[in-house]
């Protein structure tokens, strides 16, 4: 690997942080899950919600484990692939009453969650170097960056059947690639931002996606105290990654977990 | 070349070159400086050219930063920031194109190439083609070498256009600045030269002018007036020879002023008229540049002129002339022989038409050839002539003419005023001698009153002495037969009883002869106080009891009344106040007062008793005094015919009377009035209202040393 290229790539990766950092952070106080718990099993309604409730357990995960993450005194720290994803279906479990690994393999759900749970493995194991490294504080794994990590490994897997995409309004976008398309950009203008859209109420809809028809789900995700430091006040004050700070407040809409179910 | 120009046109003509060398000089710089700002201007906009180019550079230079920066990191912040620079840039472009419109189009058509690559480059990494992205990203730098080569080919263009535009200015700055130095030297040499010139055409005359009026202010009327030319100092040189004229006749007036003045002081202050008359001929002849003077004396009873005197004429001229008087009308011609009104003769040797031709011979003979007579006049009357000659021929000028007529009027004011004193001589003499012989009149008058008032009093006065006179001659009888008794009783023998007789008439015969010497020294007090009176000259001041000094006046005035008319009566009515004390005073002057007013009082209610023969009417006198402190009062009043207001303001004017004539002198209420005024310091005042009373009123101090002069008052 080059110089310049090893420059970039920790470019690309400082920019994925940042976006994933912001999805993490709105995970962590999403409201969504549930709000159509009357969906019937193997529904696009019920695949969608737990593609999203195994991706926010995931991403817990790795926020609980940011201390460990992060120590620089440490060198193996024993984090990787199965032990996330023992802890993210633990938590699954707990909070559907359901094992994911138990759904059939053959049906969709179970497809499309086994796909998931292959891509938070490969990303722990990935980014095994990393996350061992000694001597360096702060390392850029943070949820955020894991769940943009997760979701390119899934759309991967998952080709042609689903994806799921972290979105924002389009002035809190910070990554290029996480700009909202023209469906999410109306969603996240006419719902989502209307003061009279149900706090934490998920929007769906059918669309048709290149002639084929697709379920489209998008999941409102909000600013806790801790999403601040990086996009509260001052606005344009710098944070820690370097960035300009959003100005934003407590509770205003973060971003959006944007997942689509091709038929 | 100046001195043809008055001095305002030479400081026009001076101010004017001035004026236009200025103009012209501002003109030019004026011009020069337009043009270096024009150049300065086009300096400066090439400047903002320079600097719009060089933005649009470094923005251009931003935004590729950023879009590469945007290609790696894909952060939203790298976009925003290229597109800022993208504004600024278009931006600097669109000013450029206002200047250079065709380069800033070609910068365009690349920036747009460069815009449109980089951004599907952009795209493509995004959507993770990065192999398609570099390439997109090559092709795109290719354009944006081509528009930092654009524009720094603008920015090379326009820095040359500058500096050659600098250049220029600086360059004609530079000629300007030497144009304007050279122009301006020389307008200030000519400028000082045309200054100088001025000055010295005013300076020299003036200073010319100045001498001449310092000469002339010295008194030099002969200092040199500089010649007058055309201009202002021209006209000052005039009016200085005119004011040297002025100041010549001036002199000449003045001095015959002075001439005049000093015979008119001496006409005014000599008496002795031939000091006079030849200070007057002198003074003429003085005046009249004349040889000769002489004064003639007009006689009207021989109704000729005779010659009084002369001055610088020889002897044997004022021989001649006093030898030969000229008769008023004596001309052959029938022409009056002098008028009244000056005459000359401007040619002796052809006298043809003046009335004197005997005189103008004798003149002639003597080499006198002009001749100039003005006539004496006292008011219109002739009363004699002035002549002045001389020796050499002509008309005496009209101002001589004047002048001798002058030294006429005044000689004739010297005759008259010798006249006027002869006169007044005579008649002070004749007002002494009639003032001495009034004065023998006044002093023969003055004693008339008082042996008059003395005869008034000669009937009452022996009447005082018939009393005392009645007694010493009774007693005396009296004691005549009483010394018969003592006889008788003496040649009888003594007894006791004759004894008693003896004595009682021893002791009546002392009684008697006591009263007749009393009595006897009445009559010797009344002999000397008529003596007293008469004698005229003012006694001096004593304490005096002043009650019975006006009850002695009184008696005397009443019985001198009743002596004159023995139907004349008049109740007296005294009231004396007790506490009057003595009062110094001349007791026989008053005396004479109080007779006066008494006699005036008893006259006037004599009068009106006659006039009204009234049976009711009484005639009354009353007579009061009264102390008032440091002044006596006494009131005399009557009841008789009074007096009317005319009458009684001039009560005390001397010789003012209204008794028939041969009654009264006039002069006893006048003398009554210095004696109580004047002598004691006192007043006298009347208050009378006619046919029903007359009351004098006097004040006399106590003290005559505190005495003040008191006025006679008359009251309403």
């Amino acid at each position: 690997m080059s110089a310049a290229s090893s420059a970039a790539s920790l470019r690309r990766r400082r920019s994925e942080t940042i976006v994933a950092a912001l999805v993490l952070l709105i995970a962590g106080a999403a409201p969504g899950r549930g709000a159509d718990v009357t969906s019937p099993a193997g529904s696009d309604a019920a695949i969608a919600q737990s593609l999203a409730e195994l991706l926010r357990d995931a991403r817990t995960v790795i926020s609980n484990n940011e201390p460990l993450i992060n120590n620089p005194d440490i060198g193996d720290k024993h984090l990787t692939g199965e032990v996330v994803l023992d802890d993210a279906i633990a938590m699954y479990r707990k909070a559907t009453g359901v094992d994911p690994s138990s759904i059939d393999p053959a049906s969709r759900e179970g497809r499309l969650l086994r796909a998931l749970m292959n891509a938070i493995v490969a990303v722990m194991n990935d980014n095994q170097m990393t996350i061992n490294e000694k001597g360096i504080g702060f390392k850029g794994l943070i949820p955020a960056v894991f769940g943009r990590l997760v979701s390119e490994a899934f759309n991967g897997l998952a080709k042609g059947e689903a994806l799921i995409k972290i979105t924002a309004p389009t002035d809190l976008v910070r990554n290029r690639k996480a700009l909202p398309d023209a469906w999410e950009t109306k969603v996240i203008e006419t719902k989502l931002l209307n003061p009279a859209w149900p706090r934490g109420q998920a929007y769906s809809a059918t669309v048709d996606s290149g002639g084929h028809s697709a379920y489209r789900f998008a999941v409102p995700e909000y600013y806790t105290q801790s999403c601040l430091a990086c996009h509260g006040m001052p606005k344009g004050a710098l944070d820690i990654t370097g960035y300009p700070k959003e100005g934003r407040k407590l509770g205003d809409l973060g971003g959006v977990m944007s997942i689509t179910l091709f038929r | 070349m100046m001195a043809g120009l008055t001095i305002r046109a030479r400081l026009i003509v001076l101010s004017s070159a001035l004026l236009l060398v200025l103009i012209g000089t501002n003109g030019y710089l004026n011009r020069e400086l337009a043009e270096n700002s024009a150049e300065m201007v086009k300096a400066a906009q090439l400047l903002e050219v320079i600097e719009d180019a060089n933005s649009a550079q470094i923005a251009f230079g931003e935004m590729r930063y950023w879009m590469t920066d945007l290609a790696v990191s894909m952060l939203m912040l790298s976009q925003h920031n290229a597109t800022a620079a993208h504004n600024g840039m278009e931006g600097d472009l669109d000013r450029l194109a206002q200047h250079r419109p065709h380069a800033v189009a070609a910068v365009r058509r690349e920036l747009a190439q460069y815009h449109r690559l980089a951004h599907q480059a952009v795209d493509q990494y995004t959507a993770d083609h990065r192999v398609i992205g570099n390439a997109l990203l090559a092709q795109a730098s290719e354009h944006s070498v081509e528009v930092d080569r654009l524009l720094s080919a603008i920015v090379a263009e326009e820095t040359r256009q500058a500096i050659a535009a600098r250049e220029r200015a600086v360059t004609g700055a530079a000629a300007a600045t030497r144009v304007s130095r050279i122009v301006v030297s020389a307008a200030v040499l000519v400028g000082a030269f045309l200054t100088l010139m001025v000055l010295r055409s005013i300076a020299l005359p003036l200073r010319r002018l100045v001498a001449a009026m310092d000469g002339l202010n010295a008194g030099d009327l002969a200092v040199a007036i500089p010649a007058a030319g055309p201009d202002e100092i021209g006209q000052m040189a005039r009016t200085l020879a005119a004011f040297r004229d002025t100041l010549e006749e001036l002199r000449l007036t003045l001095a015959q002023f002075e001439a005049l003045r000093a015979v008119g002081r001496a006409v005014g202050s000599t008496l002795d008229l031939d000091t006079v008359l030849e200070l007057i001929v002198a003074r003429a002849i003085e005046f009249s540049q004349a040889r000769a003077g002489m004064i003639y004396e007009y006689d009207e009873a021989t109704r000729e002129f005779r010659f009084s005197m002369s001055h610088g004429a020889e002897a044997e001229l004022a021989e001649r002339l006093r030898a030969q008087p000229i008769v008023l009308g004596e001309d052959a011609g029938g022409r009056p022989t002098i008028s009244t009104t000056p005459v000359q003769v401007p040619d002796l040797l052809e006298p043809q038409g003046i009335g004197v031709p005997e005189l103008a011979t004798t003149l002639a003979g003597l080499g006198y050839r002009a001749m100039l007579a003005a006539p004496l006049l006292d008011e219109q009357t002739i009363v004699g002539g002035l002549i002045v000659v001389r020796r050499e021929p002509g008309s005496f000028s009209d101002e001589i003419v004047r002048l001798v007529e002058a030294f006429a009027t005044q000689s004739a004011l010297a005759v008259r005023n010798a006249k006027l004193f002869d006169e007044q001589r005579r008649r002070e003499s004749e007002l002494r001698a009639a003032h001495d012989q009034l004065k023998a009149a006044q002093t023969n008058l003055v004693q008339a009153e008082k042996m008059a008032s003395l005869g008034q009093l000669t009937a009452g006065i022996a009447h005082e002495i018939k009393n005392p006179l009645n007694f010493v001659n009774n007693f005396a009888e009296l004691s005549r037969e009483l010394l018969d008794e003592l006889h008788e009783a003496i040649a009888m023998p003594p007894t006791a009883k004759s004894a008693g007789e003896v004595d009682e008439l021893i002791v009546t015969l002392n009684g008697n002869l006591a009263k007749i010497a009393e009595h006897g020294r009445r009559a010797d007090g009344i002999v000397k106080s008529m003596l007293l009176h008469s004698r005229g000259d003012s006694g001096e001041r004593r304490p005096t009891d002043l009650n019975a000094l006006i009850e002695e006046a009184l008696n005397l005035a009443y019985h001198g009344a009743r002596a004159q008319d023995q139907g004349f009566n008049v109740a007296i009515e005294r009231d004396f106040d007790p506490s009057l004390g003595a009062v110094s005073i001349v007791p026989q002057d008053l005396t004479r007062v109080f007779l006066n007013l008494f006699a005036n009082a008893f006259y006037a209610v004599n009068k009106r008793r006659r006039e009204a023969a009234d049976p009711a009417f009484a005639p009354m006198l009353k007579v009061t005094t009264r102390n008032r402190g440091e002044q006596i009062e006494l009131r005399v009043r009557d009841n008789g015919t009074g007096m009317p207001p005319e009458v009684r303001d001039k009560a005390f004017t001397p010789f003012f009377t209204t008794k028939p004539t041969g009654e009264g002198t006039g002069l006893g209420l006048s003398i009554s009035y210095d004696i109580v005024v004047q002598e004691h310091g006192g007043a006298i005042a009347i208050d009378s209202r006619p046919g029903e009373f007359t009351e004098f009123t006097l004040r006399l101090p106590r003290n005559p040393s505190v005495a003040a002069a008191a006025e006679t008052q008359a009251s309403a």
